[in-house]
């Protein structure tokens, strides 16, 4: 008895074969275009970084010298193991910048905090990266709500400083906040964050 | 079917969301903002369109064991290039969808649309019909999107509309709202077809 030819697509390797070269040919595809894009992300994220340390500590520029300008003006540092930005104009220290990050409601916070040379006030607070409710917790980004920090004091009565939370439209005092209303935790996410970092930074920066 | 059949029956009668109640995950989570409805939509299009292209092309050699982990794998590759392209070039949009945008894959909608038609039907007929679903998609995420803006935060496409004696209804900005919405939109769209039905 004569046997039967056995086409491949009948053979049981053939499953295999074929999904193996989907996924090659799949695969190739997607590294190819990751690796075309991938300068252009690097240099979107970095534009976004130095933006936001630059627009801290308040230094001019435009889109056409922003690198330049970050150069001449900010300094990448450690010490003992925290990592910072300083900023300088022409000698004059303007502060220090931290790379922050905390627990948000869905996902974590990170930030730069911004705080003066002589580790005395909070220059002011930038949201890199949240995933809180769009247009509830999403507004922890708002200027309205960041710029409550600016000039806030580190310390209250030797110790680092601990924030209070009032209702949106309440009038706050030196040590207060006013969170948004509908998104308590966010805006205690972003406070604990700042009291976490806070006293970091002042232990591993208090004895110089 | 010829090809204008396929489109009206796939954006209307046969809506996937709100006949088939197919992708309701993301409907509910990204309809507070129309931007990032359109944004959605237009990822869920693409991908819709490529995939059903890709799966009917070879659908003859693909054999029937393995064609659900072909199939995945063909979606999961669009989109992560629509990942990767949001990242690229629109940075602030990418942040705005967050992991929905990788949650397309997912989405039962284009697995749906797959195995229902790209694996039986032509090529030509399989764009067509991706299309038609991922327009019916955009279209229900962007009426949603619409009640869920307009109330919540009293603007449309970020343009503000009541101005600022509008109190915002938190209520429209939550999940929740959107389960609402669209159980009233289906409501609507059902009472209209089963009249249609009876005729």
């Amino acid at each position: 008895m004569a046997k039967e030819k056995k086409y491949f697509s009948e053979t049981r390797i053939y499953p295999v074969f074929f999904m193996v070269l989907v996924a090659l040919f799949f695969g190739l595809i997607l590294s190819a275009f990751y690796h075309t894009t991938k300068e252009r992300v690097a240099t979107q994220e970095e534009l976004r970084l130095k933006t936001a340390i630059l627009g801290l500590f308040q230094v001019e520029y435009d889109e056409e010298n922003i690198h330049s300008v970050y150069q001449s003006h900010i300094e990448e540092k450690e010490h003992n193991g925290i990592f910072y930005y300083q900023g300088h104009d022409n000698q004059k220290l303007l502060g220090y910048c931290f790379p922050v990050s905390g627990n948000g409601l869905w996902g974590i916070i990170t930030a730069l905090l911004a705080i003066d040379g002589d580790l005395e006030e909070l220059i002011g607070l930038h949201i890199i990266d949240q995933n809180e409710t769009p247009g509830l917790g999403g507004r922890i980004t708002e200027e309205k709500f960041l710029d409550q920090f600016s000039g806030k004091k580190l310390t209250d009565d030797g110790k680092a400083v601990s924030f209070r939370l009032i209702g949106e439209n309440e009038d706050a005092d030196e040590t207060q906040i006013n969170q948004i209303t509908g998104a308590t935790s966010s805006s205690k996410a972003v406070v604990d964050m700042l009291h976490r970092n806070i006293r970091d930074i002042l232990e591993v920066f208090d004895d110089e | 079917m010829n090809k204008k059949q396929i489109f009206f029956e796939g954006v209307f009668r046969d809506n996937s969301i709100c006949r088939q109640v197919l992708g309701i995950c993301s409907a509910l989570a990204v309809t507070n903002l129309m931007i990032n409805s359109l944004v959605m939509g237009l990822g869920v299009i693409w991908t819709l369109c490529l995939s059903n292209l890709t799966i009917s092309l070879i659908r003859s050699y693909t054999p029937k064991r393995v064609r659900m982990m072909v199939q995945t794998l063909i979606i999961a590759s669009y989109v992560i290039m629509v990942d990767i392209f949001l990242k690229a070039f629109y940075p602030e949009m990418s942040r705005a969808l967050g992991p929905y945008v990788g949650l397309i894959i997912t989405n039962c909608i284009i697995m749906g649309r797959a195995e229902a038609f790209a694996q039986k039907n032509s090529p030509i007929d399989s764009v067509v019909d991706g299309l038609a679903a991922g327009v019916g998609y955009t279209l229900v995420l962007l009426i949603i999107s619409f009640v869920r803006e307009l109330f919540g935060f009293g603007s449309i496409f970020g343009i503000s509309v009541f101005g600022d004696w509008w109190v915002s209804w938190s209520i429209m900005v939550m999940a929740p709202s959107a389960f609402f919405v669209l159980a009233l939109l289906i409501w609507g769209l059902n009472y209209r077809y089963r009249l249609d039905d009876k005729a």
